[in-house]
C-alpha cells in the first residue's frame, strides 16, 4: 500500500536547502562543462576552418658543404635567414633539366618582384660531381643570375648524403655511368627546417609560389601573441 | 536540476575517464614513443600506377643513402610485390604502399608498420631495423579467398662489422 507523506514546515525548509545545494552543485558542473567544452569547440573550429595556414615542419634540413661555380665552398649555414628552393640536375641532362630551368627562371622572375620578409634563394645541386668549370658552362648556357641562383656540386658521398639521405630524392648511376634521377624540389626555411618536398616530379610555379607565400606570411605574422596561434596551427596540422 | 541516477552517474564518469585515458595514451605514445600515424601522402590512379614513370612500375627497394632506403610495394590479390626485401641491420626504411585492386592491409610483425592499403592512395610509414632476422609482412585486411596467402618477408642481414 502506497503511503503519501505531506511535508511539514520543517521538511519543506530542508527540501529547499537541499535544492539550493543541488543548484550550487549543478552550477559548478555547468561551469566545469563549459570550461572543457569551450576550448574543445574552439579547437574544433580552428581545425575545421583553418584560419591560419602553415607549411609543415617536416624535419631539420641536412647539413652540407659543396662547391659553387667559382670554386668556393658553400655550406647550409650560408643560407641561414633565407628561404631556399633546392632542385637537382646533372650537367649533361637535357629534357628533365630544361623543365627544371624553366621553373627556376619563372620563380626567379616572380620572387624578385615580391617584397617579402625573407629573401628567396634558388639552388641547383648537380649530381654528377661537376667541376666549377662545368658549373660555369651550365650557368652561361641557362643564363643564371648568380645573385639569385646558385649552382653547387661536390663529391659523390656528400651529394648522396645531402640529396638522397636529406632530401630523400632518389638517384643512381646508370649502366653507362650517367646519373639517372627523378626531378624534385625542396623548400627550406631560414632556420634550416624542411618545409616542402616535391618528389618524383616537379610542381608548377604556382604551387611553389603558393607555398612561398604561406611561408612568408608565417615569417611576417608569427610574432608576439599571434606566434601562439601559428604554433597551434602547427600542432593541429597532420604532417605527412 | 535534472536528477541523474547514482549508477548512471558512475557510468558517465567512468566513460569520460576512459575517453580521457585513451586521449592521454595516444598523445603520450605519439610524442614520447614516436609512434607515427599512417597517413595518405599521395593519390595515384590504380589503373596507371604500374605504367612506366611510376615508382611502382618497378616496385622494390631503393637506396637513398647509406643506411637509408625507400621501399615501393604494390599490393594486389593476393601478393605483395616484391615479397622479399633484404636490408642490412641498422637500416631505416620508408615504405610507400599502394593497392592495384581492392583494399589490403600491410603489417610488418615486431615493428611499428601497420597500415591500410587503399586503391588510389599511397600509405607511408618508416621503420628502423636494428636487429638482424626475418620480419614477416602480412596483409591483415580480409581481401578475398586467397587472403591468407598474402605475405612476404623483410630479411635484415647482419652488417659485416657485426658479423666479425
Amino acid at each position: 500500500m502506497a503511503t503519501v507523506s505531506v511535508p511539514g514546515p520543517t521538511s519543506e525548509s530542508a527540501h529547499r536547502t537541499s535544492g539550493r545545494r543541488r543548484f550550487r552543485r549543478g552550477g559548478r558542473g555547468t561551469w566545469a562543462l563549459l570550461l572543457v567544452a569551450v576550448p574543445v569547440l574552439a579547437v574544433l573550429l580552428f581545425v575545421i576552418f583553418r584560419p591560419i595556414l602553415v607549411l609543415p615542419r617536416i624535419g631539420p634540413a641536412p647539413g652540407f658543404v659543396l662547391t659553387d661555380a667559382q670554386g668556393h665552398p658553400v655550406s647550409h649555414e650560408d643560407f641561414r635567414g633565407k628561404v631556399t628552393v633546392y632542385t637537382v640536375a646533372t650537367t649533361d641532362c637535357t629534357d628533365a633539366c630544361a623543365e627544371t630551368y624553366a621553373l627556376l627562371r619563372r620563380l626567379a622572375a616572380q620572387t624578385g618582384q615580391e617584397t617579402w620578409p625573407a629573401p628567396v634563394e634558388l639552388v641547383t645541386v648537380y649530381l654528377d660531381s661537376a667541376t666549377p668549370e662545368q658549373l660555369r658552362q651550365v650557368a652561361a648556357q641557362v643564363d643564371v643570375d648568380p645573385s639569385r641562383w646558385r649552382l653547387l656540386s661536390g663529391d659523390p658521398r656528400s651529394l648522396k648524403y645531402l640529396v638522397g639521405g636529406g632530401f630523400e630524392l632518389y638517384y643512381r648511376e646508370g649502366p653507362a655511368g650517367r646519373i639517372e634521377f627523378e626531378p624534385g624540389l625542396v623548400l627550406v626555411d631560414g632556420v634550416g627546417v624542411l618545409r616542402a618536398m616535391y618528389r618524383g616530379s616537379l610542381p608548377s610555379s604556382q604551387e611553389v609560389l603558393r607555398d612561398l607565400e604561406t611561408l612568408m606570411a608565417e615569417i611576417q605574422n608569427s610574432k608576439g601573441w599571434t606566434r601562439y596561434a601559428y604554433e597551434a596551427a602547427h600542432l593541429f596540422l597532420c604532417y605527412p | 536540476m535534472m536528477h541523474v541516477d547514482r549508477y548512471e552517474q558512475i557510468w558517465i564518469r567512468l566513460s569520460v575517464f576512459v575517453l580521457i585515458a585513451f586521449i592521454l595514451a595516444v598523445l603520450t605514445a605519439s610524442v614520447s614513443a614516436g609512434i607515427q600515424v599512417p597517413g595518405v601522402v599521395q593519390r595515384v590512379d590504380p589503373n596507371t600506377v604500374t605504367e612506366p614513370g611510376s615508382p611502382w612500375a618497378e616496385p622494390g627497394l631503393r637506396e637513398l643513402a647509406p643506411g637509408k632506403y625507400e621501399a615501393y610495394i604494390l599490393a594486389q590479390i593476393w601478393v605483395f610485390t616484391p615479397d622479399e626485401i633484404r636490408v642490412p641491420a641498422g637500416s631505416e626504411v620508408t615504405f610507400y604502399v599502394t593497392s592495384k585492386d581492392v583494399q589490403h592491409g600491410f603489417k610488418i610483425l615486431d615493428t611499428n608498420i601497420n597500415m591500410m592499403v587503399i586503391p588510389g592512395q599511397v600509405s607511408k610509414l618508416t621503420a628502423r631495423f636494428d636487429e638482424p632476422g626475418t620480419y614477416t609482412m602480412v596483409c591483415h585486411e580480409y581481401c578475398g579467398v586467397g587472403h591468407h596467402t598474402m605475405y612476404g618477408r623483410i630479411v635484415v642481414e647482419p652488417t659485416q662489422a657485426a658479423a666479425e
